[in-house]
């Protein structure tokens, strides 16, 4: 771990202070989350694989149409709340009442429509007002009347006229008036397979020891499939790339995750879209949540709740069949609104359920599937949100590793991509319901861009659904869609307040199979609608990012006096025979350090070995070999030079503003500046003045030299220059003074950025390096 | 190469925290391009092995209609013998033989008499009985399975006892398909395997079986009258739907004794049995039961005493609607009341104003004949 983070930032500070544990301690955290949240991809995955091909091989003996035509099947009440219906309400309830089953009864639920939803019913299906008693279990808003048909053939529809309360209180009052054992929640934008609710009722006809509380299906998106008299006639991937992306994402969501909270048995959400419930459990709890906008999740947990505190054996089934085909956003404003609401339904469920978390009370929900969404499903989002914020605020101040962070970004890319592809494989293998190659070379592609477009909006919008949520915004937004029916889209717009004119174009109203009425799905709220424009604020946060990015890379550059770019950097592996050096940033010589280091020992045993042979030659001439803080230094020394240079020393030390220096000098390793005393003196002969032609230099008082190595003879120094120069070090300086030859990294009139650089420097280059203070 | 090998260079300079992730993301990569590979491979092969069982469907059907409508073709004539030495079971593949046995099933589904005796000698010449015994004996539990079908499908009488042994095996849908299968191999009597099984009988498995028994009569069934007395609940229950469905009149009597069962169930499912056989006897034996009993099993209890004609208990029901604060049991009260001819008493009620106000509303509810 403090590898991970010495390496994706650097240790500037000499002394550790708390933040620097408080923001390795958050490195760490998000580097385990990582790992984890990847891992437990994979292992649901797994388990999804093997849960579907243990559910494939069991339906495959299953023949549906043996329960088709029996009066011992159980029955179900079939509950359709609408609102803002009116353009489409006859198909969709022709739709309905046509569905394969034996013993239903359908509840079609007049939420307070502002148009003519309840009058089409009315007219359409010859209904009256009759003196329907209801048992009002769940408190619901006032009930206006309660309709049936005069006509014996839709004797099993009932039409709620109610007051307008919203999706769940809609709901509610669907099971007071349900009369059977079951109740199924529709959204009548949906498009039902044909045996889906045969399929959703087998779990509760299979199960003999638990109760089943709820069944729940897969949701499919149904954008530019063909779609004729509310049946599915062939499967197609969306033209449009939001909802091509959801596509991907449903494939993912359901085939590779609920299925295996299914086989453990941790199941918490059945899609509001399409779910059978025990209606007895489901009243017991209470019903639908009012105070939620996510309240299919909440009444599923809520059951299991329930059925936990009450210690009754029970489960939740998932079938894994595609069995509903709905329409998806196809704009980014409307997608928007529609994962905050569900980030803002998360929290309400997660929270007003918190009593559950890690309680062994509540077995599976409480210790793997409550802290799943928890972790994995309301925090990944927010912690990928604040790893991208650090980032930048990491950037701004120059502490990113780069080539390290690129790395990281291949992962997480790298991951998601992966995943993708694997859901492809496992919805090959089981479903195949794209058939043509273009579809899932579409979805590929998808699965290739989608890391980088609609995943960062989908972060955003689920951001955006916290700061609503706990700024107490709570509507549902308005849920624009397009519908399923070519008749009805030729209706007039002004028809229903839910028609919404914009977004159809022309062209598309004249091809009949394909998705086409618009209509407001959702009810609106007591509360504001969000109405700032996505693209202008988009727009503005993309500026701001590339601005700030910009910044980052200009200021790192700046800062480094040299180029930075990573494909240079790439360059210097694939053609070695440009000047690699020339293109290196402080930041990334480490890497080019190791590289070169083999050469420059190569180059050092060369010229060891050809000093020993001078050494044989000339034994006159001893070499004096001396260790200064683990660097081998040449030095030519005399005696009597030896002993001046102690007194200097010594007298150094005596002056206040050496005192001065040294009390300024870090606690954590305190270097002393060790120019002049020599571990071991075997001799020394050279002349140590410089030459005329020398690149040394007299060190301008107070200034601070950061020094690399200390030489007697400058033919040594200038060998040291020359790996500096090569390492790319612009800014060194060699000083000569004391009768050494000094190479410097760098030199600072700034105490605090000389001591910050010689962290940077013994970190990463040289862990020996030391300052030393002009005079 | 030599780009390969500064690659390899560059990834051992690197220190273990960058090698680790440069080697994760190598893997991703990797093992992306084999997934990737591997949608090829599946649709390819789906894609091949639909477009032989295509040949090999095309080719079967030819031959299969030749032998059900040509009278050449028929058991015993020469050319039935070719094609039996033709297509033998042993020399196909795999893939053949499924896909020949799929066809055989799926046409005698469509087909009876001398037409689906043809096909059913032509399974066994064919030796297809044997690999279907080869498959209940070494197969996976799924090949088992098919392995019935195939042998109930096609009435493989003799192999009966073969498939009773799984009729009480723990993997519920091999146990499925063996109860099915015997039904259909052992006819009706063969159901006399429940009384045994320890295992329950799914809701589902009801419905199936009941479906299968569609085709015999009551007096091919076996006494159902002990399964009453059953300690497997599912039993008990499947008893009633068998009773109801073939309308046994003789076990009637007995389903009174439902009445005291412990899981209402049993006793709703009893008295649900009771109304289809119109036993009107057990009428008094029901009015007795009434007070003691779970809210569920009263209210089945108003439902019967209404749906057989009882009239001797109007008075019952009006008390019930006067006094019970419980919603359902007042609806079910003032429904029995309407069906009962009991209108007037509901009309003076309606005048009244009862204990409980939502009792009125249940009142114009059970009045107005439109609901």
């Amino acid at each position: 771990m403090r590898l991970y983070f010495t390496l994706l930032t650097k240790e500037f500070d000499l002394d550790t202070s708390v933040w620097d544990y408080m923001v390795e301690f958050f490195y760490n955290l998000l580097y385990v989350y990582s790992v984890s949240i990847m891992v437990s991809y994979l292992a649901l995955a797994i388990l999804s694989f093997i849960s579907v091909r243990k559910y494939l091989h069991k339906n495959s003996f299953v023949d549906y149409k043996d329960i088709l035509n029996t009066n011992f099947a159980p029955s179900v009440s079939i509950l359709a709340p609408a609102y803002n219906e009116g353009a489409t309400i006859i198909e969709n309830v022709r739709s309905i009442l046509s569905i394969h089953y034996s013993n239903f009864e359908v509840i079609i639920i007049n939420d307070g429509s502002k148009d003519d939803t309840l009058q089409k019913c009315i007219d359409e299906y010859d209904m009256v007002l009759v003196d329907y008693a209801i048992d009002p279990k769940i408190e619901t808003k006032p009930i206006r009347g309660i309709y049936k048909s005069r006509n014996k053939a839709f004797g099993q529809l009932l039409l709620v006229d109610k007051e307008n309360g919203g999706k769940s209180d809609a709901l509610n009052v669907g099971l007071n008036v349900a009369t059977y054992d079951y109740v199924t929640c529709i959204d009548v934008d949906c498009v039902l397979e044909q045996d889906a609710l045969l399929k959703l009722m087998k779990p509760f006809m299979d199960e003999q020891e638990r109760e089943v509380v709820a069944t729940g299906g897969v949701i499919r998106i149904a954008n530019s499939c063909v779609i004729e008299d509310g049946r599915l006639l062939e499967v197609k991937v969306p033209e449009n790339y939001i909802a091509r992306s959801q596509s991907l994402e449903y494939i993912r969501a359901f085939l590779l995750g609920r299925m295996a909270w299914s086989l453990m048995d941790g199941l918490i959400l059945i899609s509001g879209a399409l779910g059978v419930f025990n209606k007895k459990i489901a009243i017991e709890v209470g019903g639908y949540d009012h105070d939620t906008v996510g309240e299919d999740m909440e009444l599923v947990v809520r059951m299991r709740r329930f059925m936990l505190e009450q210690k009754r054996k029970y489960t939740v089934a998932f079938i894994p069949d595609p069995l509903c085909w709905t329409e998806c956003p196809e704009t980014w404003n409307i997608l928007g609104r529609q994962r905050n609401r569900w980030t803002r339904g998360t929290i309400e469920t997660l929270w007003k359920h918190r009593g559950m978390l890690f309680n062994p009370k509540y077995k599976m929900l409480g210790s793997l599937s409550y802290p799943y969404w928890l972790l994995f499903e309301y925090l990944a989002p927010l912690l990928e949100a604040f790893g991208l914020s650090l980032f930048f605020l990491l950037a701004l101040v120059g502490l990113v590793n780069w080539s390290f962070f690129m790395l990281m970004m291949f992962l997480v890319f790298g991951f998601s991509i992966c995943f993708s592809v694997l859901s492809l494989l496992i919805e090959e293998i089981t479903y195949h319901n794209y058939t043509r190659k273009r579809d899932l070379l579409a979805l590929l592609k998808v699965g290739l861009i989608e890391p980088l477009i609609y995943h960062p909006f989908i972060v955003h919008s689920a951001v955006m659904g916290n700061i609503d949520y706990f700024m107490g915004r709570s509507s549902w937004g308005e849920m624009t869609r397009k519908g399923f029916n070519a008749n009805a889209a030729t209706k007039p717009k002004t028809e229903g307040e839910g028609a919404v004119a914009e977004g159809i174009p022309d062209e598309k109203q004249s091809q009949p199979k394909k998705i086409q009425v618009v209509k407001t799905v959702a009810p609106s709220k007591k509360n504001p609608k969000i109405n700032s424009s996505f693209t202008t604020w988009a727009t503005g946060a993309v500026a701001v990012l590339a601005l700030c990015l910009y910044l980052v890379i200009d200021l790192d550059a700046l800062l480094t006096k040299d180029e930075l770019t990573v494909s240079k950097q790439i360059k210097t592996i694939f053609l070695p025979e440009q000047q690699a050096s020339k293109i290196v940033v402080k930041k990334e010589r480490d890497f080019l350090k190791r590289t070169l280091e083999r050469s420059l020992e190569k180059q050092k045993a060369a010229k060891e070995k050809k000093e020993k042979e001078e050494k044989h030659k000339s034994i006159s001439e001893p070499v004096l070999l001396t260790e200064d803080g683990g660097h081998e230094k040449e030095i030519n020394k005399t005696a009597k030079e030896k002993k001046a240079s102690k007194n200097a020393t010594s007298n150094n030390k005596e002056t206040p503003e050496k005192k001065k220096s040294v009390e300024t000098k870090p606690k954590k390793k305190p270097e002393p500046i060790k120019e002049s005393k020599p571990a071991k003196t075997k001799t020394a002969v050279s002349n140590n003045k410089p030459s005329a032609n020398t690149r040394a230099v007299s060190p301008k008082p107070g200034y601070i030299y950061i020094v690399a190595g200390s030489y007697k003879t400058e033919a040594k120094a200038n060998e040291m220059w020359e790996e500096l120069e090569i390492m790319g070090f612009s800014k060194k300086v060699m000083i000569y003074s004391d009768g050494y030859y000094r190479v410097t990294y760098n030199s600072f009139n700034d105490d605090a950025k000389a001591k910050i650089y010689l962290a940077g420097i013994k970190s990463n280059m040289n862990d020996k390096a030391w300052l030393y203070r002009a005079k | 190469m030599e780009i390969l090998g500064r690659i390899w260079d560059y990834y051992n300079t690197l220190d273990f925290a960058h090698r680790f992730v440069s080697g994760v993301i190598f893997l991703l990569v990797f093992t992306s391009i084999l997934l990737l590979i591997g949608i090829l491979i599946s649709r390819t092969y789906k894609n091949r092995v639909e477009k032989q069982k295509k040949k090999i469907r095309e080719a079967y059907q030819h031959m299969l209609v030749q032998m059900v409508f040509e009278p050449e073709y028929q058991v015993g004539q020469p050319k039935y013998k070719t094609l039996i030495g033709k297509y033998n079971g042993r020399k196909s593949s795999k893939l053949e033989r499924r896909t020949l046995v799929e066809n055989i099933v799926e046409m005698h589904q469509g087909v009876t008499g001398t037409s689906a005796e043809i096909l059913e000698h032509f399974y066994r010449d064919t030796n297809m009985v044997d690999f279907a015994v080869e498959d209940v004996k070494k197969g996976e539990w799924w090949v088992k399975a098919r392995a019935f079908r195939e042998l109930s499908e096609l009435r493989i009488r003799e192999k009966f006892k073969l498939v009773l042994n799984y009729v009480d095996h723990s993997n519920k849908v091999l146990r499925s398909e063996a109860q099915y299968a015997s039904v259909q191999l052992g006819g009706a009597r063969s159901l006399s395997f429940v009384e045994e099984l320890t295992q329950p009988i799914s809701e589902w498995d009801q419905l199936v079986l009941l479906e299968k028994l569609e085709r015999f009569i009551p007096e091919e069934l076996p006494d159902v009258s002990n399964w009453l007395d059953s300690q497997n609940d599912s039993v008990v229950i499947f008893a009633c739907k068998i009773i109801t469905q073939f309308r046994m009149f003789k076990v009637a009597p007995k389903l009174i004794g439902l009445l005291n069962h412990s899981n209402s169930l049993v006793t709703i499912k009893g008295i649900d049995c009771i109304i289809s056989l119109e036993f009107r006897e057990a009428c008094p034996s029901m009015r007795r039961f009434y007070p003691n009993a779970r809210k569920e099993v009263q209210i089945a209890i108003i439902d019967a005493l209404a749906a057989l004609g009882d009239t001797s208990n109007l008075n019952l029901f009006r008390d019930e609607i006067e006094q019970k604060e419980d919603f359902d049991i007042a609806m079910h009260s003032a429904m029995a009341l309407r069906k009962l001819g009991g209108i007037p008493i509901l009309n003076v009620l309606k005048t009244r104003e009862l204990k409980y106000p939502k009792n009125n509303e249940i009142v114009l509810h059970a009045l107005d004949k439109r609901i």
